[in-house]
C-alpha cells in the first residue's frame, strides 16, 4: 500500500481535481484505491456525488470501523461509459465535511492517521489525502502517515509561495520521522496545473519551476473550460468525456504517477 | 458530443446511479456489484483486528510468558511466577533487595514516582552522612532494571500513556501481547495511589485499569515491530525474539510449549540449529526488518546466544549485555571448562563445597534480615526463610542422587 497526499497551502490549485483523477486512473487500470477527502469543504466528496459526512472525523476520531465510513463509488462516475461494466479496480472515498475541522483538537498522537491506515496494508493499493489549503495540525498527522506528496501548483508568480510554504513543513518533518524509523517522504512530483501555453508569463514561470525542481516537475496540465463541467456533473473526465484530448491530458497525469511510484530509488 | 448532449446523459444517469446503497456491508456488498464482495471481507479482516481501545482492569490480566523480554530479574522470577497477584511481592522483594545492596535501609520509591527524586546520586547527597555505601557504586543490575520501570511509572504519571497494552481475551482473563513493562507501571502506581490518583496536571486517573487494545491473537510479527519501535531489547531477548520468529516461520506444531521445556533458555533453544531450521526462502527479507538487522550474519550471531550456558544466559539478560560483550564471555568460559573438566571433582566433594556455602549463605541472609528496617523484616524473614528451605530440598536431593 502506497500513501500519496495532494498538498499545496494555497487554494484552488487542482488539488481536488488531481486526487480524484489520479484515484480513479488508478482504480480503472485495476487497482484498489481510497481516496480520502480531509479538507472540510468536502470537494472531494461531492465530486463523486457522495453525501457529505464525517467519515474521516469518525475514523480518526471515534475510531469507527471502516466498514462504516468509506463509501464505494460506482465505476460509472469514473470510467469509461461503455467499460464501467468491467472495471477492474475499485475506487472507495472517506468522506468529509466541516467537522473534520476539528480532528486536530481531537487526535491523541501524531500517529492516528498512520496507525488507521496501516491497517489496510493487506485489502488496499493506493491512498490518496485530498488535502484543505489551510494548514493544520491534521496535517502534521498526515505528514507522519505519507509515503509521497504531489504539489499542484499554478504557473502565476504568487502561486510559487505556497508551494515553497508547503516544502519547507515538508522538510521540517524530515528528523521527525527519522526518529521514528519512517522513510523520507518522497516528492513525486511538482505539476504545473491550469496551464496557459500560449502566455508569455505562463512559459517564463514554467521555466523557473523546472530550473528550481528539475525531473520533479510534471509535463502541465493545460487550462479547459471542460474541468468546470467535470465537477458539477459529479463524474471524472473519463466518465464525462472519454476520448477528449482533457481525457488524454488526465490520463498522462496517471501514467506520470505510474512511472514515479515504480521508478528505482 | 457536446456540452449539451453530455448534460442530458448526465442527468439520465444521476437517478440510477444514486440510488445505489453506498454500502460496503460484507453481506450486501456482493449484490450492489463493482465486484465489492472481495473487498468487502478485506476490510472486514482489517477491522477486527483494530479495536478501540478500552480499559481493562489490570488484576484481568497475565503476561504472555513467551515474551520475548523479561522485565523483572531472573531470580525474582524464579521465586515467584509473574502473575497480577504477585506483582506487589515482587515489588517489595525488589525494593528490599535493592536495599540490601546499596546499604539504603530507608530507601523508598515514592519520591521518584512522584518526580520529587531523579536519580541515586541526588538521592544519596540529600542524606548525606549516611553509613550508606558510596554514591560512587554504579547500581547493579538489579537497581538499574528497577529504576528504569520506577521511571517508566512516573513518566506515565506525568505524561499519561501514550501507547496502549494489546491484549488478547482468553477464557477467564487477558493475555498480554505487548505492553508488559507498562502493565507492571501499572500496579506499582496502583500499589502506591490507589485509584483516584491526583496527576500533576489535576487530572484524576483510576490505576487499576489500563489502557488497552483487544486483538485477536497474539501475533509475534506485530510484537516485535512494536519491540523495535518503542524498546531497545538487549541481546537475549532480541535472540529470544528472532526464535519465535523462526517458530512462527516453521509452524508452531513443530515445537514444544514452554511449559514442556526444562527452562525459558531450552524453549527458545528449539531453534538454534541452523541447519535444521534454515530460514525459508523469501523470508530473510521480513526477518532482517522484523529484526530491525541489516545483514545475516547478525541473524546468526543473534541465534548462536540461544546455546549460550544457562547461567551466561541469566547474566547477560539481566545486566543487559551485549552480543559482542556475550559471545566473548562464552569462548573464555569454553577454554576455562576445557581445563576443569579434565581433572573432575567427585560429587562428594562438591557437595561438601556447597554445603559450606550454604552455610555462608545462611550467615549473610540473618545478617541482613537484622540490617534492613524493622517495618520490611517479617517479610523478609519470610521469603529468605522460604529460600532457606528451598535450598535444602535442593542439597537433599543432590544427597539422594548421591547414594543411589
Ligand atoms: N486545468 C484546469 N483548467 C481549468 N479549470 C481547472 C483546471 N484544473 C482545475 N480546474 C478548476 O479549478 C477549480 C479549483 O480546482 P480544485 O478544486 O481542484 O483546486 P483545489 O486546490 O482542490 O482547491 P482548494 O484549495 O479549495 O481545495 C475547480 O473548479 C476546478 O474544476
Ligand atoms: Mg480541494
Amino acid at each position: 500500500m502506497k500513501i500519496i497526499t495532494l498538498l499545496n497551502e494555497k487554494g484552488g490549485v487542482g488539488k481536488t481535481t488531481l486526487a480524484t483523477h489520479l484515484a480513479a486512473g488508478l482504480s480503472i487500470r485495476g487497482k484498489r484505491v481510497i481516496l480520502v477527502d480531509a479538507d472540510p469543504q468536502g470537494h472531494a466528496t461531492i465530486a463523486f456525488g457522495l453525501n457529505k459526512e464525517p467519515g474521516f472525523y469518525d475514523l480518526i476520531v471515534r475510531n469507527a470501523p471502516f466498514q462504516k465510513v468509506l463509501r464505494p463509488v460506482p465505476a460509472e462516475r469514473f470510467n469509461v461509459p461503455d467499460e464501467a461494466k468491467n472495471t477492474q479496480g475499485q475506487l472507495l472515498v472517506v468522506p468529509s465535511n466541516i467537522e473534520t475541522r476539528s480532528i486536530a483538537a481531537n487526535i491523541s498522537d501524531a500517529f492516528t492517521v498512520l496507525k488507521r491506515f496501516n491497517q489496510l496494508r493487506n485489502a488496499i493499493d493506493f491512498v490518496f489525502f485530498d488535502t484543505s489549503p489551510t494548514p493544520s495540525l491534521l496535517h502534521s498527522s498526515i505528514y507522519m502517515a505519507t509515503d509521497g506528496i504531489i504539489y499542484p501548483t499554478k504557473c502565476e508568480a504568487w502561486s510559487f509561495d505556497g508551494l515553497r510554504e508547503s516544502l519547507t513543513h515538508k522538510d521540517q518533518f524530515s528528523p521527525i520521522r527519522q526518529q521514528y524509523n519512517l522513510n523520507d517522504i518522497k516528492v513525486l512530483g511538482v505539476v504545473p496545473t491550469m496551464y496557459r501555453g500560449r502566455t508569455l508569463e505562463h512559459q517564463d514561470n514554467l521555466r523557473r519551476l523546472q530550473d528550481t525542481f528539475g525531473s520533479l516537475v510534471w509535463k502541465p496540465l493545460p487550462v479547459r473550460t471542460i474541468w468546470t463541467e467535470v465537477a458539477s456533473a459529479r463524474r471524472t473526465v473519463f466518465s464525462l468525456a472519454p476520448g477528449s484530448s482533457t481525457a488524454e491530458d488526465a490520463w498522462r497525469l496517471v501514467d506520470q504517477l505510474e512511472e514515479r511510484i515504480y521508478e528505482q530509488p | 458530443m457536446s456540452s449539451r448532449e453530455r448534460r442530458r446523459r448526465i442527468q439520465d444517469e444521476e437517478s440510477l446511479l444514486s440510488a445505489n446503497p453506498n454500502s460496503l456491508d460484507p453481506k450486501t456488498a456482493d449484490a450492489i456489484g463493482f465486484g465489492l464482495g472481495e473487498l468487502a471481507l478485506d476490510i472486514a479482516a482489517a477491522d477486527s483486528e483494530f479495536q478501540a481501545i478500552e480499559a481493562v482492569s489490570i488484576h484481568e490480566i497475565q503476561p504472555n510468558s513467551i515474551q520475548p523480554r523479561y522485565s523483572i530479574p531472573h531470580d525474582l522470577n524464579d521465586l515467584f511466577a509473574l502473575q497480577p497477584g504477585n506483582v506487589v511481592d515482587i515489588f517489595e522483594r525488589w525494593i528490599i533487595e535493592v536495599q540490601l545492596e546499596t546499604g539504603r535501609k530507608d530507601f523508598d520509591i515514592v519520591p521518584y514516582l512522584l518526580g520529587q527524586a531523579t536519580d541515586r546520586g541526588q538521592e544519596a547527597e540529600k542524606e548525606s552522612g549516611d553509613s550508606g555505601q558510596s554514591i560512587d557504586q554504579p547500581p547493579s543490575a538489579k537497581e538499574a532494571a528497577l529504576m528504569k520501570l520506577i521511571d517508566l511509572a512516573a513518566s506515565i504519571r506525568r505524561d499519561g500513556l501514550s501507547n496502549p497494552v494489546s491484549l488478547v481475551r482468553q477464557v477467564d482473563h487477558f493475555e498480554l501481547e505487548t505492553g508488559e513493562r507498562r502493565w507492571l507501571a501499572y500496579h506499582v502506581l496502583y500499589w502506591k495511589f490507589g485509584d483516584g490518583d491526583k496527576r500533576p496536571d489535576g487530572s484524576v486517573v483510576n490505576w487499576s485499569r489500563i489502557p488497552a487494545r483487544v486483538v485477536s491473537k497474539v501475533d509475534v510479527w506485530r510484537q516485535a515491530s512494536e519491540n523495535n519501535a518503542r524498546d531497545n531489547l538487549n541481546a537475549i531477548s532480541r535472540a529470544r525474539q528472532l526464535s519465535l520468529l523462526l517458530m512462527d516461520l516453521h509452524g508452531w506444531h513443530n515445537f514444544s510449549g514452554l511449559d514442556q521445556c526444562d527452562s525459558e533458555q531450552n524453549f527458545y533453544a528449539q531453534v538454534a540449529d541452523g541447519a535444521a531450521w534454515r530460514i525459508p526462502r523469501g523470508q530473510g527479507e521480513r526477518l532482517l526488518n522484523a529484526m530491525g538487522l541489516s545483514d545475516a550474519g547478525q541473524l546468526r550471531q543473534y541465534r548462536a546466544l540461544l546455546r549460550l550456558p544457562a547461567d551466561l544466559w541469566r547474566k547477560g539478560d539481566d545486566e543487559d549485555l551485549s552480543e559482542g560483550e556475550l559471545r566473548r564471555m562464552k569462548v573464555a568460559l569454553d577454554s576455562v571448562t576445557r581445563v576443569t573438566v579434565g581433572s573432575s571433582k567427585s560429587k562428594k566433594d562438591a557437595l561438601s563445597r556447597l554445603a559450606a556455602d550454604a552455610t555462608l549463605w545462611r550467615n549473610k541472609l540473618r545478617k541482613e534480615i537484622n540490617s534492613v528496617d524493622s517495618s520490611a523484616r517479617p517479610k523478609l524473614r519470610k521469603l529468605i526463610e522460604a529460600e532457606i528451605r528451598q535450598l535444602l530440598r535442593l542439597m537433599a536431593d543432590i544427597d539422594e542422587s548421591d547414594t543411589a
